[in-house]
């Protein structure tokens, strides 16, 4: 009985172990897909796709079907203006579309392009950052990250089964193995399954960029046809949604890599995930918690990439109108100036054309020319009257560049406008004295060396960036090369050591058996000694001697303790030596992290210093400058005497707080100042409160009390 | 904010040592003497007095003191010229020189020593003072 079950718990467990295996050989090609999928489809998509010439080809086809399109559209808009057919407004706002996209539509590829090379480079430092330290011969990859945070390769423990082998029982061991594998193939099919997970979404990621690529002039279309704005934004939604699915996939992978580890550590989870299923006691079921913890959160980051890649794509269109608003209010703005400037004025010409005057007037010239003439006048004039500006219309209004900050005016009222201004200023400076007109024009002078010299401060602020910012290279660089020097030593020592400790390891365990055999054979010595069985005896002898043979250093058994205790010794030295290896590992790391930092905050501070000082001078420059303004305009405007008076005022006034060390209008913030300003203009209203005195009274006397309060 | 809450606010933003200067300049009898010299009315001096007030808080600097109080009071040009000349001669110059004495007589205490204004950059004419006639035709 005992042997059948032996034979059937061998075969049950020998089959779970081919079943094992062939799972353990599908994760791993899942492994690779994903490492692959990762490279390839993410990390270096740019390079794939720009390999990819068929992307360019097909996006062009696109395009030139939009162009064609585009061509329908304005003949549509066309015949709808010339049969008065629909609501003109709506008309307007297609074709305002229709310019703006017919422009950026050759652009959509490269848009499409930065939006993903935007979010791969993001993907690439989240990715960079999980990376796990030793994977032995290969590269590092997303799936040794896997294996390192689930545990998963501890699954398969020869420590564990060796122990088991050593236990005793072949009928239990046999029963272990068999639920060990079984338990092991549910563990690896649920990584891979994660895995194969990920993978796939990636794979559908790059798949559905491309389509998305292609498809990018079609989508721009789609945003001007009237009932196909959905489409458009659909296909924006996507781009958005699956590119940045990628960065936030690895962004939340970080997040459970930087978690788990503290995780395994709270919850003892570093230890064999075999060994823990073969002996599941309290000790053991850390292990088995930390690693169904990192497989729920594993799986888990899929599903918050997948609905934190919507919130960003709601949120960066929501964005994306809102630039798209500003940016066109502005553009449309400088577009209605330079139109003002150029239709504006040669309509302006054109009006004031003596010859289209006459033509107009001439009774001697044919209808069909006194006609034309008058209305290119009346069209002129309306050109040198307009603004141009599209935002005081409703079409603009329509397009969303409506910011409030249009001109009504046309260009033959900002040349009568400008022409007043100077008139009034040449006025001005004739009523200055000789000597206060060159006091003026070296004042203007100093303001231009002002800037002059607030430039050349620029420059030498930007070049002791420069140099602050090579010093924290090269400390960088420095604390680097010093930390590799040492870390290298370390970690040759710790290899070395590692390396001794595994063979009096073994040595050890070779002693330990060779006494626990040695007690064994004993007992069956005296046995036999005492049943008389020579042959038996002299067999036993001679296995006893041979315990010695494979054991260095040992030429008798009673030896074998001696070496055990010396063994033992070394093993706890070596282990000893270990711990300290990897404290001094640790102190390096630090001192090296010290470095990296101390490094960071004085090229930190430096840039600061030095960033204050270009506000302190610019801040210096733009005041003096506006004083001088100030002195000129209302020098130019009192007359004789008032700049030379108001120089000297107010040089004796800075002077004052030179002295002092503050500045004047340093001491006021710029709201209190308007508010103070504007609250002292009522001084002469004659309006009486109920104690019959007048605001004039009242400001007075808090005026004049301010210094005794 | 009422306006002596923003007199006073500006006040406490100055240096007491400043603040002390001016009180000791009786700046009442100043402005009536000006007032008189120059037959301001009531309703001018109230607004000389409001003007000189905001100049020395650092409200407003020179040519907007004389902007304003020409704009306020109305007084012809070559009158304000006179007045403002008065001001400096009779308020400005004197509060630099009562603070300048009392910041030397202090440099030897221990008052500690405010930091100096940011210094003019060398497009300033060379000179510390912004507002100094070049020496050379530039």
């Amino acid at each position: 009985m005992g042997f059948l079950d032996i034979t059937v718990g061998w075969f049950f467990a020998e089959t779970a172990q081919i079943f094992f295996n062939a799972v353990a050989w599908i994760v791993a090609q899942i492994g690779y897909l994903l490492d692959y999928t990762v490279e390839k489809m993410v990390l270096e998509m740019a390079e794939l796709v720009n390999g990819i010439t068929a992307i360019d080809a097909l996006w062009s086809t696109f395009r030139d079907l939009g162009n064609i399109v585009f061509i329908g559209v304005l003949l549509y808009i066309a015949i709808r203006t010339i049969l008065n057919v629909g609501n003109s407004f709506n008309t307007k706002r297609i074709l305002v579309r229709l310019v703006i996209v017919a422009l950026f539509v050759n652009f959509s590829l490269f848009a499409s392009k930065v939006v993903i090379d935007t979010s791969n480079v993001v993907a690439l430092q989240f990715y960079n950052s999980i990376q796990v330290e030793e994977c032995g011969e290969s590269a590092c990859n997303i799936s040794h990250f896997f294996a390192d945070v689930t545990n998963i390769s501890s699954v398969q423990s020869p420590e564990a089964l060796e122990a088991l082998e050593n236990e005793g029982s072949e009928e239990g061991a046999n029963f272990k193995i068999l639920i060990a594998r079984v338990m092991g193939i549910v563990f690896l099919a649920v990584v891979g399954f994660v895995m194969a997970a990920m993978a796939f979404l990636l794979l559908i990621r790059f798949g559905f960029l491309i389509l998305l690529m292609i498809a990018s002039p079609l989508a721009f279309i789609a945003f001007v046809l009237p009932g196909t704005s959905d489409m458009g934004q659909k296909w924006l939604h996507n781009l958005f949604n699956q590119s940045f699915f990628a960065p936030i996939l690895f962004a939340m992978v970080y997040v459970v890599a930087v978690l788990g580890a503290e995780l395994a550590n709270g919850l003892g989870g570093n230890g064999d995930l075999m060994a823990a299923i073969l002996d599941p006691d309290g000790d053991n079921y850390g292990v088995i918690l930390t690693f169904a913890l990192m497989t729920f959160l594993m799986a888990y980051t899929l599903v918050v990439a997948k609905q934190m890649g919507g919130w960003v794509t709601q949120k960066s269109m929501q964005v994306g109108v809102k630039a798209r608003n500003w940016t066109g209010a502005k553009v449309v703005g400088a577009t209605a100036a330079g139109v003002r400037a150029t239709a504006g004025r040669g309509g302006q010409k054109a009006s004031e054309s003596r010859g289209l005057k006459d033509a107009a007037s001439d009774e001697n010239r044919n209808a069909v020319t006194r006609f034309g003439a008058r209305a290119a006048l009346k069209l002129s004039d309306k050109a040198a009257n307009s603004s141009f500006d599209m935002r005081n219309t409703r079409a603009g209004k329509a397009a969303g560049v409506d910011d409030g900050k249009q001109r009504s005016s046309g260009f033959r009222q900002v040349v009568e406008e400008k022409a007043e201004k100077r008139k009034e200023e040449k006025g001005m400076i004739e009523r200055l004295s000789p000597e206060e007109k060159a006091k003026v024009e070296r004042a203007k002078i100093k303001q231009e060396q002002a800037d002059k010299s607030l430039e050349k401060a620029e420059k030498e602020i930007k070049k002791l960036e420069k140099e602050a910012k090579t010093r924290y290279e090269d400390a960088k660089e420095n604390a680097q090369a010093q930390y590799d020097r040492v870390k290298n030593t370390v970690e040759e020592a710790q290899q070395q050591t590692n390396n001794e400790l595994t063979d009096v390891t073994n040595n050890l365990k070779q002693v330990s058996s060779a006494i626990k055999k040695r007690a064994e054979l004993g007992d069956k010595l005296a046995a036999a000694r005492s049943s008389g069985d020579r042959r038996l005896e002299e067999r036993i002898a001679a296995r006893l001697n041979a315990l010695t043979d494979d054991i260095d250093g040992v030429s008798n058994l009673e030896d074998l303790d001696t070496k055990q205790n010396d063994l033992q010794d070394r093993k706890s030295d070596l282990e000893s030596r270990k711990e300290t290896l990897q404290r001094r590992r640790n102190t390096v790391q630090n001192a090296y992290n010290d470095r990296k930092s101390q490094a960071r905050n004085v090229y930190t501070d430096e840039r600061d210093e030095l960033k204050t000082k270009r506000e302190v001078a610019k801040e210096s420059t733009k005041k003096f400058k506006k004083k001088m303004d100030n002195v000129i305009n209302v020098g130019n405007k009192r007359g004789e005497g008032f700049v030379e008076t108001m120089l000297e005022q107010q040089s004796t006034l800075d002077k004052i707080a030179g002295f002092a060390g503050y500045k004047f209008d340093t001491t006021q913030s710029r709201a209190n100042r308007d508010f103070a300003l504007e609250n002292i203009g009522d001084i002469k209203s004659k309006d009486e409160d109920s104690a019959g005195r007048t605001a004039k009274d009242r400001a007075s006397s808090k005026l004049r009390n301010i210094y005794n309060t | 904010m009422q306006q002596e809450e923003v007199l006073q606010k500006a006040k406490k933003n100055l240096p007491d040592e400043y603040v002390q200067a001016v009180i000791d300049l009786e700046l009442p009898k100043r402005i009536d003497k000006i007032s008189e010299q120059y037959q301001l009315s009531d309703i001018e001096t109230d607004i000389l007095d409001q003007e000189v007030v905001y100049l020395l808080l650092g409200i407003t600097d020179s040519p907007t003191f004389t902007d304003r109080f020409g704009d306020i009071s109305e007084l012809e040009n070559n009158v304000l010229l006179k007045v403002i000349k008065s001001v400096t001669r009779d308020i400005i110059i004197p509060l630099q020189e009562k603070f300048q004495g009392d910041n030397e007589e202090n440099s030897t205490t221990s008052m500690p020593v405010p930091p100096p204004p940011p210094a003019p950059s060398a497009g300033y004419g060379g000179t510390s003072d912004p507002y100094r006639e070049p020496t050379d035709d530039r």
